[in-house]
């Protein structure tokens, strides 16, 4: 087993850059148990980079929904440290830098996917115009053009999901939560979801931390893959995955993905034999 | 993202509703399929109203049954014309103590709903008080109202508004809290305020069960001013429906009483539909009690 190693991780093309690449978060020696007695999370440290792309893997209850909580402040660490980076501090202007995105695709069904995509600069305090604007924007770069007054009952599960994110990208976020966000998609539709979840990580500046149960999805999108360990949830192994972006449906053939995959697998049967 | 549109989804169902002819119907043709879904609705309860009306006219008719026992229903009509100048003063009476009653009720109810989501100890503290006042038989407590209250239609109003408010209230109360926890957490992420997280998640949110407690108080004001009325049993000028039930039955103008009593379920039938038709309105995008109708 391959312990992990705090600090500064490998950029997209595999070399390492200790000066350029600078965490966007930093969380150590952090553990987090809940009031029923359930240690969640033991001693985890991880330093997440700009602009990379990071896949938490492990089976339930390992503690992967637990980080994204953490990090967006939706729960308090019972201990250690959660560093922003860039002089934002968690209580201040940290959240806002943040973007959740889950499994449901959690819309306002009274609200069509404009007014959907709309609340979050509503919410702060956005002018009207400026914040339809951007919602626009948002939605067609998800590939929604033209669905801007659908409610959400009229949209499929991949449409949802979409304006979901267009949500999620509209406060340009500089750190995007996603816990599982394709999990419940057909496969088609997933694979689809995840070649242009890549398009718009590359087009845009964002940290994503991308929560999975699938071996396939976190090998295809992610820098690196974190694989957990639970009861109780820890970090357990961190698997590189070197290949270059832009990675299309091609990608899926590669012997370097299978090679991969066959890794992580491995390594996520150990945790729940270990 | 280019291609969103192989997302697009029928409806689950419109494959099975639409008839053969239907595929590449224009925009006039789904609204005459529209028209004919709609039709068994309003034809079957008109057939079952002629079945109904023409056999108490014929056994009226056939059995001789004299009109000061029970009228027949063209005598009834009959009288409502031609004693329209007392009736509609005395409906316009009812209907103004109904809707002011109900406005009342969705007033004070929605705004007690929300101060209670807001302030739980208050909640704790009132709202057993509000369950007293809905419990207790209105007709036993109005007249003590009437003896309180300055003027009859005051204390009319009042009746009406105790029993219209309630259902206004807990459907509210239970709306308020009707929320999914993950737009709960979506919102706390946001660090929307306790303002905009009423605003634009909990009022929306409650907006089917504030409707669907709307279209009871909306018959219950009515039953309200009906049954005050009885109990308070004064007449003069502005008296509503129910004082003219009253006084045709202590005069034994039995047809006069049957028309005032259809005025009274003509009404209320009409702020049924009235209020169902405002629910659908504001539903009937997003809300599934809504969406079969549109059907």
């Amino acid at each position: 087993m391959r312990l992990m190693n705090e600090g500064v991780l490998a950029t997209a093309t595999g070399e390492r850059n200790d000066a350029r690449q600078v965490p966007v978060v930093r969380l150590a020696h952090v553990s987090k148990r809940f009031s029923n007695g359930t240690l969640a999370l033991e001693d985890f440290t991880f330093a997440f980079p700009q602009h990379g792309f990071v896949s938490l893997l492990g089976p339930s209850g390992c503690g992967k929904s637990t980080i994204l909580k953490l990090i967006a402040g939706l729960n308090e660490p019972t201990s250690g440290a959660i560093q922003w980076m860039g002089g934002q501090s968690q209580q201040r202007d940290g959240r806002r830098d943040i973007a959740f995105v889950f499994q449901e695709p959690t819309l306002l069904p009274w609200a069509n996917a404009l007014r959907n995509v709309m609340i979050p600069l509503i919410l702060s305090r956005v002018p009207w115009a400026e914040a339809k604007s951007r919602a626009l924007e948002a939605l067609e770069q998800v590939g929604l053009a033209g669905f801007e007054s659908s409610y959400p009952r009229e949209l499929s599960g991949g449409m949802k999901m979409r304006v979901s994110i267009a949500r999620a990208i509209v406060e340009r976020p500089r750190v995007l939560l996603m816990d599982e966000p394709f999990a419940a998609l057909d496969e088609i539709t997933r694979f689809k979801m995840n070649q242009d979840l890549l398009k718009l990580w590359q087009a845009h500046e964002f940290t994503v931390l991308f929560v999975t149960h699938s071996v396939y999805e976190a090998t295809y999108l992610s820098q690196h893959v974190l694989i957990m360990a639970p009861r109780p949830g820890r970090a357990y192994a961190r698997v590189a995955v070197e290949a270059p972006y832009p990675r299309d449906e091609g990608f899926r053939g590669e012997p370097l993905y299978h090679e991969r995959c066959a890794e992580i697998s491995a390594l996520l049967a150990e945790t729940s034999h270990g | 993202m280019a291609d969103a549109r192989q997302d697009i989804q029928l409806p689950e169902f419109a494959w099975l509703e639409a008839e053969p002819t239907m595929s590449g119907a224009t925009h006039r043709e789904t609204e005459a399929s529209a028209f004919r879904q709609l039709m068994p609705r309003l034809i079957a309860p008109m057939l079952f109203a002629v079945v109904l009306f023409g056999g108490w006219e014929y056994a009226i008719r056939a059995y001789k049954i004299p009109f000061y026992v029970l009228p027949d229903p063209l005598l009834i009509l009959k009288t409502v014309v031609a004693d329209w100048g007392l009736l509609s003063q005395s409906l316009l009476t009812t209907l103004k103590v109904t809707f002011q009653a109900l406005g009342l009720a969705v007033v004070l109810g929605v705004s007690l709903a929300i101060i209670f989501n807001q302030f739980r100890w208050f909640e704790m503290a009132v709202f057993p008080w509000a369950v007293v006042l809905q419990v207790t038989p209105i007709v036993s407590i109005a007249p003590l109202i009437i003896i309180w209250a300055d003027n009859v239609r005051l204390a009319l109003l009042i009746c009406a508004w105790i029993v219209a408010f309630f259902p206004i209230l807990s459907n509210t109360m239970i709306g308020l809290n009707s929320i999914d926890q993950n737009l709960t957490n979506l919102f706390q992420l946001y660090r929307a305020s306790r303002f905009d997280t009423l605003r634009y998640l909990r009022l929306p949110a409650a907006m089917p069960y504030f409707l669907s407690g709307l279209r009871i108080s909306g018959g219950l004001s009515l039953i309200g001013a009906v049954v005050a009325e009885f109990v308070a049993g004064t007449g003069g000028q502005g008296s509503g429906l129910a004082y003219r039930i009253l006084e045709a039955s202590f005069e034994l103008k039995i047809p006069r009483l049957f028309a005032a009593l259809f005025l009274i379920s003509a009404t209320g039938l009409c702020i049924f539909a009235l209020t169902s038709l405002l629910s659908w309105l504001l539903l009937r995008h997003w809300h599934e009690s809504a969406m079969r109708k549109e059907r």
